[in-house]
């Protein structure tokens, strides 16, 4: 256990500033200073690409003009550098072109290279946030890997086709997957500015999600990470920022197996659950249906509610394990929404079934980050830092004590080494 | 009720007090049709220069009293039949009867066959007397007495037909003996007609009005001439044709429904909607329908109103022309009506854990109301060319139009002092239409040798544009958590439009080889028809602009809401835009022959049937279905007495599965936990039938029918979750995910027994029957179970992988259950009174139908139940002059609730249990209200 956050900290401390400013990078049409924005003559310069395809792309920028689609058996390799920008206007499905992934799909950037999947330059404004200007990427029950690692996805979302995963016109997940055998990454990357729910694996998945940064996800409804049946991986080391509704909900809806059991640790939660309108429903994480999982070290600021285990039908409370949460907000009202006990079932049970281990309400002391910033606030500053100040209640109040039900993935020829716990609560401790 | 028991009273008591004096005497006895010794009810007999008189009652019967005793002249005449002129000698009291000929058109030697009355009581008993086949009819003289309004209405009179009811509370669709739906098919005029619907092939019948039939016939048992694909029996409307004397009738009427006594009538800006889908109404080179500018907001323009009262108008017009060559028959209807529903319903989600219980996730009220306008117009042109050549041309067109506004109020039981709330409304206006053109003609060819053909073309489609959808949300986020309203994330319109057209050619041969005797027939010939449908489902998704918007609580105009569009484009790859054709290729053979007190009638029918799809979705692979269908049948008729007989039979029949069952599409889980798809590999069901009936017909109008019924039903169609491990699971489920879908189970048996009672006595009769069903099909169902060594090998690979035995899991288990919409126990019984001399006639119906299946579910043991419900309905009317009738119907006099419960408890919750009367048992899952309808009128007959 303290060789593994040893390790840890390292991945943990390592790239807040550097994903900063790769966000902003491509975030802002004006800033010209990013290590790459495509625009230096690379292979692939603006051409277009749509239907079938596999192999590797080199870097450089290429202009999706219709759905791409890896067949089933081939894989298609990024390179660091390239960036996909999809043509699509979000009014339809031929007109917000997708990956479709049959095969397989390998995109392993640098932190000065990502490897971007956004849409043409013009449209590349955080006004498109929930237009759902493309499909995002959408892997079938035969993709056994899609590998997403140091990647920037942003203004997916728009309107499906009929299929076993969307009834027609329903809002595309921007990672869909459907393989309880199959393998999906990411890591190091950042996924914002999406009309509806992040990642989707609604099949099920092996599944190592760490070390990213996802913000303004969701107009009015969509999960960051949104986890249905047959999942089995760690969410760790996040930073969820500005969800419409929760930042990561496992769930065992239906009845597949395995039964979803996510590990959900040392995760930061900043602003989610506010532009969700109906109340009532989560703000952080939430598990029900079934879902199981150990729940630890998590930091929940300015969250409409606190973790939640309730549903239609309960998570496996037998086998959820939970404890070393930091909460704060500047607003009662959320305050209370920690754990609202204020509001009763018929039973007199409060909302969320169980007490969500001790709640501990104090200011986190981030390095650079004012925890009474509105809380409807959609989308970071670049000079925002998430690291916890040498005086932070959080640095040593998480728990190492607990194996994460993975280690490691390998796939694709790549292995996925996934960080274990930390003695600090949050995803970042100090710098 | 007992109001309506009390004024029959009194009509008895009124009947039984006229007295008899001395010196006069009586005459009594029956007037009847000489050839068919039907009796003529109404038919009138007049002492001439007297005022004595009487008309013949249900039975044909009269008696004139207190006649002083001499020489008369009597005139016996009846509409249509040549009047009789009697000299009759009184002395003494007499019973005499007397037979009247029909006014038949004579032309040459033989008598034209259109000339024979249809649409009375005494034409469906001998129609059901007659037929070699097992049937039942109802004739217009009954409808029209009757509480009916539609033909829908009307089915649920016949023995062993129930009706499945639609949003509005009207009943929609027959079950045949516990057949549901899908096994019975719907003829005008002896035409199968096509169905509206956008999935199936079975025919709404509350879109036919009950006052355009002669006659409604419901064939029990399938005679090699009758087109192969019911299971459980056809429903055939006979619709009015021309007699020979001028037909000029008129009614109007009006009434109101109690519902809207105690609340609003909801309404929308009906004329806002815009019937084309924006795709097609696209401008300026627009490649999507993007710009709020295509779509109305008079949708949402929501008002509270009294409805105006119900009101109905027909008119009938009809004569023969010509020496009575042309007939020509005129008939329209309208009919508009304000319809209510209120329901409590409960969302069930299926079994949960351990306890293998259902769960009770939310509790909505709702509130439909629906203005229907319902026209049908018809006319039928006949032409006798000369004895042995008729042609016929016949035309329907019939147009239902349901505008419904549903309001419900959702309580997500998820918090006392926050709770979840939802209220929503919904936009829908529903327009069904069926036309059918059907030119007909009959040949004799040679003395024993006839022929007749039928070429037809038929459309029926359905148009529900701009089905529009509004909810809003509970929010306690303000300061101080006060309640307030926003507008839910996701809003959706949808333009969906489907249309169904027949073109088909109907020959027959009939041949006599002996010239004298009729009763010995062969008969051949068979059908073509080709069917093309179309399936459009567009659906547009929108949000509100800004994505938050507060609306006032109960504020009903909400046209004023700004809404942004996120799919312009329509969804013209959703699975219900698809088209289909089916071609039929039949043929027959058919012998009929009578042997020592036995009348036999057999043969053999093949069907070839060509079932095929597109869909625009590129992954939807087209596909087709081809086979042959071999259909013999034997019916055996005993002629016991001369007025009784058994007659039993044996057919086999098929049944086709829907157009979209058969597509090989998928669509995600929605309120279901599973993936929904088709599959193509569904086979027909096939079943083969057996009938046995002993009838008994004391005299015209009376009878008795007692009758058994089996049927094996191979490979019937019902839906089933499916895993991979499943032998049904098809290629295009995506593996490892569980799918919902239509399947052929091995077999299902449905058995029964009915009884028929009908008796007149003079002014009272008394209609009533029973059946008894039992069937049993073998359902595949989904529990929570622990894996043993017996069913490990339901496991998928993966599962394998992760579970091993003693572990549990959900698993496939089958589960005995009746067939869904088949009652044990179905009832009527109607109280008839007619005094024809005050021209008074009443009627009280009920019908009984027993709990059975409307729901099938996919959880161990949770089908959803209707609970057995009585329903009374009332008609009464009154001759007021000659030619004028004045009417009141009022229907469903006990309110009768529609209940729909699980035959088991749920996980208990306080709050719910306040609303579930029998929580122990069971678990109430709906429950609606319709109120009483009444209707008063006149009716104005030449």
């Amino acid at each position: 256990m303290r060789k593994l956050e040893k390790k840890m900290k390292s991945i943990g401390t390592f790239s807040l500033a550097i994903i900063f400013s790769l966000a902003f990078m491509a975030c802002e049409k004006d800033d010209d200073n990013g290590p790459d924005n495509g625009d230096n003559g690379d292979n692939g310069n603006g051409e277009t690409l749509s239907g079938e395809i596999s192999g590797t792309l080199e870097k450089g920028t290429y202009i999706i003009s219709g759905d791409l689609l890896i067949p089933e058996g081939e894989e298609l390799i990024l390179e660091p550098g390239v960036i996909l920008a999809f043509d699509g206007d979000g009014l339809s499905p031929e007109t917000s072109p997708e990956i479709q992934l049959f095969g397989n799909l390998v995109a392993i950037g640098t932190p000065e290279e990502p490897i971007m999947f956004t849409v043409v330059e013009e449209r590349r404004d955080p006004s498109n946030a929930y237009e759902g200007l493309w499909g995002g990427i959408q892997a079938m029950s035969s993709c056994e890997h899609l590998i997403l690692k140091h990647t920037i996805i942003e203004y997916s979302g728009g309107p499906a086709r009929q299929s076993e995963a969307y009834d027609a016109g329903d809002p595309r997940y921007t990672i869909h997957f459907a393989n309880p055998e199959g393998v999906l990454v990411f890591k190091n990357s950042i996924m914002r500015n999406l009309a509806d729910d992040g990642i989707r694996p609604q099949g099920g998945g092996q599944m190592a999600i760490v070390n990213n940064i996802f913000y303004n996800i969701g107009e009015t409804g969509g999960e960051g990470i949104n986890i249905k049946d047959g999942s089995v991986g760690v969410v760790a080391y996040n930073l969820f920022y500005a969800m419409a509704t929760n930042g990561s909900k496992p769930a065992g809806e239906g009845d597949g197996v395995p039964q979803t059991d996510i590990d959900t640790y040392n995760n930061t939660f900043i602003n989610n659950g506010f532009r969700r309108a109906q109340s009532g429903r989560g703000g952080s994480i939430n598990y029900e249906q079934g879902a199981k999982g150990q729940i630890f070290n998590n930091l929940i600021v300015n969250c409409r509610f606190g973790i939640r285990m309730r549903g239609d039908r309960l998570p496996d409370m037998d086998n959820i394990e939970y404890d070393y949460t930091h909460y704060y907000a500047y607003d009662e009202t959320d305050q209370e929404n920690f754990w609202p006990t204020t509001d009763v079932d018929d039973d007199g049970n409060p909302l969320t079934y169980e007490k969500p281990g001790d709640i501990i309400q104090m200011d986190p002391l981030f390095v650079n980050y004012d925890v009474n910033t509105d809380k409807m606030t959609a989308i970071p500053d670049e000079s925002w830092n998430f690291h916890l100040t040498e005086d932070s209640p959080g640095l040593t109040a998480g728990s190492t004590d607990f194996e994460p039900v993975i280690s490691s993935l390998s796939a694709g020829g790549v292995s996925i080494s996934i960080p274990g716990p930390s003695a600090f609560i949050g995803a970042y401790g100090t710098e | 009720m007992r109001l309506f028991f009390l004024v029959f009273v009194f009509f008895l008591i009124s009947e039984a007090t006229a007295g008899e004096s001395l010196k006069l005497v009586n005459i009594n006895g029956k007037i009847y049709d000489e050839s068919t010794r039907e009796p003529l009810t109404g038919a009138t007999i007049v002492l001439e220069g007297t005022s004595h008189y009487a008309i013949a009652g249900l039975d044909g019967s009269f008696t004139i009293r207190g006649i002083p005793q001499g020489e008369y002249r009597v005139e016996i005449s009846f509409i249509s039949y040549k009047n009789r002129k009697e000299e009759v000698s009184l002395s003494e009291s007499k019973e005499l009867s007397f037979g009247l000929k029909p006014e038949a058109m004579n032309l040459g030697a033989v008598v034209v066959s259109t000339t024979r009355l249809r649409n009375t009581e005494a034409s469906a008993r001998a129609k059901e007397r007659n037929a070699l086949n097992t049937v039942n009819a109802i004739s217009a003289s009954a409808i029209e007495l009757s509480p009916d309004l539609t033909v829908a209405n009307v089915v649920q009179r016949v023995s062993g037909l129930t009706t499945e009811r639609g949003s509005s509370g009207d009943a929609q669709y027959a079950i045949v003996r516990g057949m549901d739906k899908r096994y019975n098919y719907t003829l005008v005029n002896g035409i199968k007609i096509p169905s509206p619907d956008n999935e199936n092939r079975f025919v709404p019948l509350d879109i036919f009005p009950a006052e355009l039939l002669d006659r409604l016939v419901v064939s029990k048992s399938l005679t090699p001439s009758m087109e192969g694909d019911a299971i459980g029996g056809v429903v055939d409307m006979e619709m009015r044709s021309a007699h020979s004397r001028k037909i000029v009738s008129a009614n109007f009427s009006a009434g109101y429904g109690e519902l809207f006594f105690n609340r609003d009538f909801d309404s929308f800006d009906y004329g806002a909607v815009n019937k084309t889908p924006p795709m097609q109404r696209l401008e300026n080179g627009d490649p999507v329908a993007g710009s709020m500018d295509y779509y109305s907001s008079g949708n949402f323009n929501y008002t509270k109103e009294t409805p105006t009262p119900d009101h109905n108008a027909s008119l009938a017009l009809g004569d023969r022309y010509f020496n009575e060559r042309l007939g020509v028959i005129l008939a329209a209807t309208y009919q508009r009506s304000s319809r209510g529903t209120d329901r409590t319903q409960f969302r069930i989600s299926e079994n949960r854990g351990p306890e293998n219980l259902p769960y009770i996730s939310s509790y909505q009220e709702r509130r439909y109301s629906t203005a229907q306008n319902r026209i049908g117009i018809h006319n039928k042109i006949d032409y006798v060319i000369n004895p042995g050549h008729t042609i016929s041309l016949y035309n329907v067109w019939l147009n239902l139009q349901r505008n419904q506004t549903r309001v419900v109020w959702e309580d997500g039981l998820r918090g006392i002092n926050e709770p979840t709330l939802e209220n929503n409304f919904r936009s829908q206006i529903n327009i069904q239409r069926i036309f059918n053109s059907t030119l007909q003609g009959k040949h004799r060819l040679l003395p024993n040798l006839e022929a007749d053909w039928s070429l037809v073309y038929s459309l029926a489609n359905q148009n529900v544009p701009d089905n529009s959808q509004l909810i809003t949300v509970s929010n306690y986020e303000t300061p101080g958590r006060e309640l307030r309203w926003l507008i839910h994330e996701n809003q959706i319109r949808i333009w969906e439009e489907n249309a169904d057209r027949d073109y088909a050619v109907y020959y027959n041969l009939t041949y006599h080889p002996f010239a004298n005797n009729e009763a010995f027939q062969v008969k051949t010939g068979g059908l073509y028809r080709t069917k093309s449908r179309e399936n459009h489902f567009d659906l547009y998704t929108f949000k509100p602009q800004p994505g938050i918007q507060e609306y006032v609580p109960y504020e009903t105009n909400y046209a004023n809401l700004n809404w942004r569009i996120t799919g312009g484009a329509g969804t013209p790859t959703h699975a219900l835009n698809y088209q289909s054709h089916e071609n039929i290729f039949a043929q027959y053979l058919e012998i009929k022959f009578p042997w020592q007190g036995f009348n036999f009638l057999g043969g053999i029918r093949t069907e070839h049937t060509d079932q095929g799809f597109s869909t625009a979705n590129n992954l939807v692979e087209d596909g087709a279905q081809t086979y042959w269908s071999f259909l013999p049948s034997v019916h055996l008729k005993y002629q016991l007495t001369a007025n009784s007989h058994v007659r039993t039979s044996y057919f086999k029949s098929v049944s086709r599965p829907g157009f979209l069952e058969i597509i090989p599409y998928t669509r995600p889980s929605t309120e279901d936990i599973y993936v929904s798809g088709g599959n193509p590999t569904l086979r027909p069901v096939v079943a083969h039938n057996f009938d046995l009936r002993y009838e008994l017909f004391p005299n015209t109008t009376d009878q008795i029918l007692l009758g058994a019924f089996y049927k094996n039903i191979y490979d019937p169609i019902e839906l089933a979750v499916m895993t991979q491990t499943d032998p049904n699971f098809q290629p295009h489920f995506p593996s490892n995910t569980t799918v919902i879908t239509p399947v052929n189970f091995e077999m299902a048996v449905n058995m029964g027994l009915e009884a028929d009672v009908i008796k007149y006595f003079n002014r009272f009769g008394i209609r009533g029957n029973y059946t008894f069903t039992s069937s049993d099909i073998e359902s595949i169902k989904r529990t929570w179970t622990e894996i043993t060594q017996e069913n490990y090998h339901q496991l998928t690979t993966l599962q394998q992988q992760n579970l091993s035995i003693g572990d549990s899991t959900f698993l496939n288990v089958t589960q005995m259950r009746p067939l869904q919409g088949q009652s044990r126990h179905l009832g009527n019984l109607s109280f008839l009174y007619k005094d024809l001399r005050n021209g008074f006639d009443a009627q009280l119906s009920a019908v009984y139908t027993g709990e059975r299946i409307a729901v099938v579910s996919t959880g161990f043991e949770t089908d959803w139940w209707q609970k057995s419900f009585i329903q009374l309905d009332f008609s009464a009317e009154k001759r007021i002059l000659e030619k004028f009738v004045v009417f009141a119907k009022i229907n469903n006099i006990i309110n009768t609730p529609y209940k729909l419960f699980i035959k088991k408890p749920h996980y208990p919750s306080s709050r719910i249990e306040a609303m579930q009367p029998n929580s122990r048992e069971e678990t109430l899952v709906r429950e609606e209200f319709y109120g009483r309808t009444f209707l008063f009128g006149i009716k104005y007959n030449l």
